[in-house]
């Protein structure tokens, strides 16, 4: 009964790793335990299933990995890759950069070892429609990208052939092109996810579409084999409004958050030098809706709450939900970080990053979490960036690690 | 709980090297797994504590004669004319003072509250660590928790570079 255990850090019993890696929320701080012997490292593998928490990367290329840390440049090692130094979009734990050559390389900022690359929009085949865009046209524009599994990228893209028109174009990864849908199909996309193997679809008029993806027999191209429509009246009014929406997975289902910014306050407010403070009481008023597809109603179904374990992240970019462990609940200090919020920065202001140089001031940058049980806003994060040309604000999410 | 003043229930407590200390069930109830234990009737007269020694035992019940509900504990911090922050203030310095102790004895005390599973006692014992690896590089990680770097060269290389981010 009196065994001794041995007062040796090296050898921490795997319940004691587990008492301080559940203390350790921040992504970096897990990582650096995990380096330090081999035996912490087999203990964080076994213990906990390490939350994922995103990281949020800002215009100025710094990241700071929520739960609170330090702001950190973002590791990229752009000249390698010979990218443009601008980032196209991300997904998941990959930003999307686009090449001199017009090629697309990801690359995750969470362990620089791994790249996927893309050929250059370009290069797209789609049925009925021209094969490629003539040198003197503007050229396709990558509006959002996912990363559907290990061979399949899926991207809404905005090739100019009519200027609203947004289609979806697949790729597999290391393949020398895209193949596009044709544009009876989908159009006017506003944003995609990808859900247990299956590709869901949103367009303008808030119709909902699941798309089957097959595989070319002779090329092995992906390509589209079906599309269904699901929700939605077609091509009729759209029944949410214009604010901006997000297209989100969490546990099998498909959840669509819809942001209602105070339009006519943030105007009147936008005068002369007052345009960063109105930024803030911008997010100090916006609210959320969040509906839950309800696919055999066909219906979307207005959710109050999002659960006490789940927080949403959304984005232009990449949107997603996080699941809070109950032990990491239990031992969370920061209540901000135990569920039913949305966490989310100002898109208007990220969006105007994109278009500026380097900036010689900093301007304040400001992230803001929105509290589903009392429906209020509140500031979350505040802080001076020197916003760089094209590199606007995401999540970055970190990637689960594969079992074994 | 309503208990009496004068007749405050007491149980033993013995560690495996043969001591034994008598505490208040207020007091030994700070620990939620011998709470378990009193609730269940496992405890009629003494509880063996396995693993803990009398050294740390006794520390473990200093902390939890120090951390137990106010109302009938002893001593001047009892009083109702101590304002609440201003006793937490003082229980914080206490803290800070009670975690002044060597390496060897904060990881045994670790251990102890997480097998009594004592959580204030957990949160202070495991605040010191979660400090060294928060702060430090990974070489002072090591030098302060005197681990054992049993990595390859190589194999520290990959990880150092895999997750170059979070060494910077």
């Amino acid at each position: 009964m009196s065994r001794r255990a041995p007062s040796c850090w090296s050898s921490i019993p795997s319940e004691l790793a587990g008492v301080v890696l559940r203390r350790l929320p921040c992504h970096a701080d897990r990582v650096r335990f995990a380096a330090v012997c081999k035996q912490w490292r087999a203990s964080a593998r076994q213990t906990s299933p390490p939350l994922h928490y995103p990281w949020l990367a800002l215009p100025d290329r710094t990241f700071y990995s929520l739960p609170g840390s330090a702001f950190r440049p973002l590791p990229l090692h752009l000249d390698r890759h010979r990218q443009l130094p601008h980032a196209q979009s991300s997904c998941g734990q990959w930003l999307v950069f686009e090449r001199f050559d017009g090629a697309y390389t990801l690359v995750s900022p969470f362990s620089m070892s791994t790249t996927i690359l893309l050929p250059g929009l370009s290069d797209t085949y789609a049925p009925n429609v021209p094969l490629r865009v003539p040198q003197d046209e503007p050229k396709p524009y990558m509006l959002k990208l996912v990363v559907c599994s290990d061979d399949l990228v899926a991207a809404i893209v905005d090739d100019n052939e009519a200027w609203t028109y947004s289609k979806l174009a697949l790729c597999r990864p290391g393949a020398s092109s895209w193949w596009s849908s044709t544009p009876d199909e989908l159009r006017h996309l506003q944003d995609i996810v990808s859900c247990e193997g299956k590709l869901y679809a949103l367009d303008s008029w808030d119709g909902l579409f699941s798309v089957s993806i097959a595989t070319d027999r002779r090329t092995g191209e992906p390509a589209v084999s079906r599309v269904d429509h699901l929700m939605g009246n077609p091509r009729r009014g759209r029944v949410l409004g214009d604010s901006p929406r997000y297209l989100l997975e969490s546990s099998g289902t498909l959840l669509l958050v819809c942001r209602e910014d105070p339009k006519s306050k943030a105007e009147r407010t936008t005068i002369g030098g007052r345009r960063m403070w109105s930024a803030l009481e911008l997010q100090m008023g916006t609210k959320f809706r969040v509906l839950e597809a309800d696919l055999a109603r066909s219906r979307w179904a207005r959710l109050r709450s999002v659960g006490d374990r789940r927080m949403l992240f959304v984005g232009p970019w990449c949107s997603r939900a996080v699941h809070v462990t109950a032990a990491a609940a239990e031992h969370e200090q920061d209540c901000l970080y135990t569920g039913d919020r949305i966490f989310f920065t100002e898109d208007a202001i990220a969006g105007t990053y994109n278009h500026r140089y380097y900036h010689k001031q900093p301007e304040p940058f400001y992230c803001s979490v929105y509290d589903m049980r009392t429906r209020r806003s509140e500031l979350f994060l505040e802080t001076p960036v020197r916003p760089l040309k094209g590199f606007p604000v995401t999540w970055l999410f970190p990637p689960t690690p594969s079992q074994g | 709980m309503a208990t009496r003043e004068a007749g405050k229930k007491m149980i033993m407590l013995k560690s495996p090297d043969g001591m034994e200390f008598e505490v208040e069930e207020a007091v030994a109830m700070e620990s939620q797994t011998i709470r378990k234990m009193i609730e269940d009737d496992c405890a009629d007269t003494a509880i063996l504590i396995p693993n803990i020694n009398s050294k740390i035992l006794s520390r473990v019940i200093e902390y939890c004669n120090k951390h137990v509900p106010t109302t009938g504990a002893t001593g001047a911090a009892a009083s109702d004319t101590v304002a609440p922050a201003a006793l937490a203030e003082d229980l914080k310095i206490w803290d800070a003072e009670f975690i002044k102790v060597n390496r060897a004895t904060r990881f045994d005390l670790i251990q102890a509250a997480s097998y009594l599973n004592i959580k204030g006692l957990l949160d202070l014992t495991s605040q010191t660590t979660i400090d060294t690896i928060s702060d430090n590089s990974l070489e002072e990680i090591r030098s302060f928790l005197s681990t054992k770097n049993d990595y390859l060269p190589e194999e520290e290389q990959t990880i150092r570079r895999e997750n170059q981010w979070a060494f910077q």
